[in-house]
């Protein structure tokens, strides 16, 4: 009954690719016959379109800077010592609590950036506006027909 | 046969000597290094003062005439004629597509009038920068334009060849023409086509419009002394360019400066640049190691880039050549360490920087 549930993982390989022939028909053969499948195909698709339409997001100020002072001030033992500190009481414990520490404030840091931050946005200058502010901004201490009549001719940048 | 001795006259002596003094400059460069002569220092009194007294005149004085502008874009070089005309101290400019009042400058849009300037300058700025620093004038009788008598003053770079030549009518004192040049090319040009006699356009002041009335919500720019993060306004552009003052806008800042002959403006807005909304007309280029767009209006030559989260734009009255030391006098984008590059990889399908 199990092939019956759509699932989403199988739908997601297929929008990919990643599937093989056998897989991909199984998979194409379902979404032909159910309409659940077709809807969850929708879904998926819809969330991978939300997804890629995410504006660009900018790091915090300083989090590269911290996360690599957190790296560089955990100890980092070569192989070799870390075999031998491993040896002793509580060196690989104390050695896996810092990795622990470092990727949970890294993951920490990342997802308040990603999530709680504001993203950078999108910036559409005004080409043409900028054009006619500046002649009037000029015209006002220069000469101003000289300044005021090339953005009064009837040409427009094309959008 | 006698000998005869050659003894030099005095006049031959003076000509060696004039001949030896030029061969020497000639060989020394002196012209070139802005060895200024009196006569020169003359012409540039002069030309500083015909200047002044045009933008006075443009003020005072009532005319109606076509102008023709041209510019060099694509290769090309663009032609299109608009009205001027200055009535009761209002300039309209193209059918009121631009408007004069006083500080206040108007542009008509769909919707009705917008205020592109409130008039609010030297505030908190520096004065223009004296424009014989970079320029040397020469000042002479010049063509006729638009059947008018008028004085050329030619404005040439102290480090490079003609930058401008101007025409002031000998009646009025207005500016009557204006080319600009590129490596002896025409750039822009502004010339007056027709000109009607004040007379003729001071019988015109019974009707001169009604005044324009800015739609609401126009935001008006303010002058700032102050320039905040992320944004910069850096005193000097190259070598030629001074900042003369700093205004806030609604989106961003902008900064103005001059050479005393050519301005150009630098609006800043926060963000990341939106390159698929830009004009298509634009040309992409590197301009000092930045990905930047350019443009060549009738207003001006235009870039806008982007450097770490801030959309530039420069308006520049001056050669699409001289963008490239403008560009360069602002930030360049930082380099990622390689935890950032790394953590971009990973994070690439999100889109997150």
């Amino acid at each position: 009954m199990t092939e019956d549930v759509p699932g989403q993982d199988a739908i997601s390989a297929y929008l990919d690719g990643e599937l093989d022939d056998r897989e991909r028909d199984a998979v194409a053969a379902r979404l032909a016959a159910t309409a659940e499948w077709r809807a969850v195909m929708a879904e998926v698709r819809e969330a991978r379109a939300l997804v890629r339409a995410l504006p660009a997001r900018d790091a915090p100020p300083g989090l590269w800077r911290f996360l690599e002072g957190t790296l560089a001030s955990t100890p980092v033992q070569p192989v070799g010592a870390a075999r031998t500190s491993a040896a002793r009481p509580g060196g690989s414990r104390a050695r896996r609590g810092a990795v622990r520490t470092v990727a949970a404030v890294a993951v920490a840091a990342a997802i308040g950036a990603f999530v709680l931050l504001p993203g950078r946005s999108s910036t559409r200058p005004p080409v043409a506006t900028f054009v006619e502010t500046h002649a009037a901004r000029s015209s006002v201490s220069e000469e101003p027909v000289s300044q005021l009549a090339p953005v009064a001719v009837p040409v427009r940048l094309r959008r | 046969m006698t000998p005869v001795a050659r003894v030099a006259s005095p006049v031959s002596r003076a000509a060696g000597f004039l001949v030896l003094t030029v061969a020497v400059a000639w060989l020394t460069g002196l012209p070139a290094a802005g060895a200024v002569s009196a006569a020169d220092r003359h012409d540039d009194q002069a030309a500083v003062a015909l200047l002044r007294a045009a933008r006075a005149a443009a003020a005072a004085t009532d005319f109606a005439g076509v102008v023709v502008v041209e510019w060099r874009s694509g290769g090309q070089l663009h032609r299109e004629r608009v009205t001027a005309r200055e009535s009761a101290g209002v300039l309209d400019v193209g059918g009121r597509r631009m408007v004069a009042v006083g500080g206040r400058r108007f542009v008509r849009e769909a919707r009705g009038f917008e205020l592109l300037w409130a008039g609010e300058t030297g505030g908190s700025g520096r004065p223009l920068p004296p424009v014989t620093t970079r320029y040397r004038f020469t000042v002479r009788p010049g063509m006729s334009v638009a059947g008018r008598a008028t004085t050329e003053v030619v404005a040439r770079r102290v480090h490079g060849g003609v930058a401008e030549r101007l025409a002031i009518d000998a009646q009025t004192g207005l500016l009557v023409a204006r080319e600009e040049l590129d490596a002896g090319h025409v750039l822009r040009s502004v010339v007056f086509e027709s000109f009607s006699d004040p007379p003729h356009a001071a019988s015109e002041r019974a009707r001169p419009g009604a005044l324009p009335e800015a739609t609401a919500g126009t935001l008006p720019a303010r002058p700032i002394t102050r320039v905040g993060a992320p944004y910069r306004a850096p005193t000097r552009l190259g070598r030629d360019f001074s900042l003369v003052e700093v205004y806030r806008r609604a989106e961003g800042i902008q900064a103005f400066y001059s050479d005393g002959l050519v301005a150009l403006s630098v609006f800043e807005r926060s963000g990341e640049l939106a390159w698929d909304s830009l004009p298509r007309d634009g040309r992409l280029v590197d301009l000092a190691g930045r990905r930047a767009v350019l443009y060549d209006t009738p207003g001006g030559a235009v870039a806008v880039w982007e450097v770490d989260g801030v959309v530039y734009t420069c308006v520049s009255e001056g050669t699409a050549s001289e963008l490239g030391t403008i560009v360069a006098a602002f930030p360049r984008a930082r380099t990622p360490s390689m935890l950032e590059r790394a953590v971009r990889f990973v994070t690439g399908p999100l889109r997150w920087r």
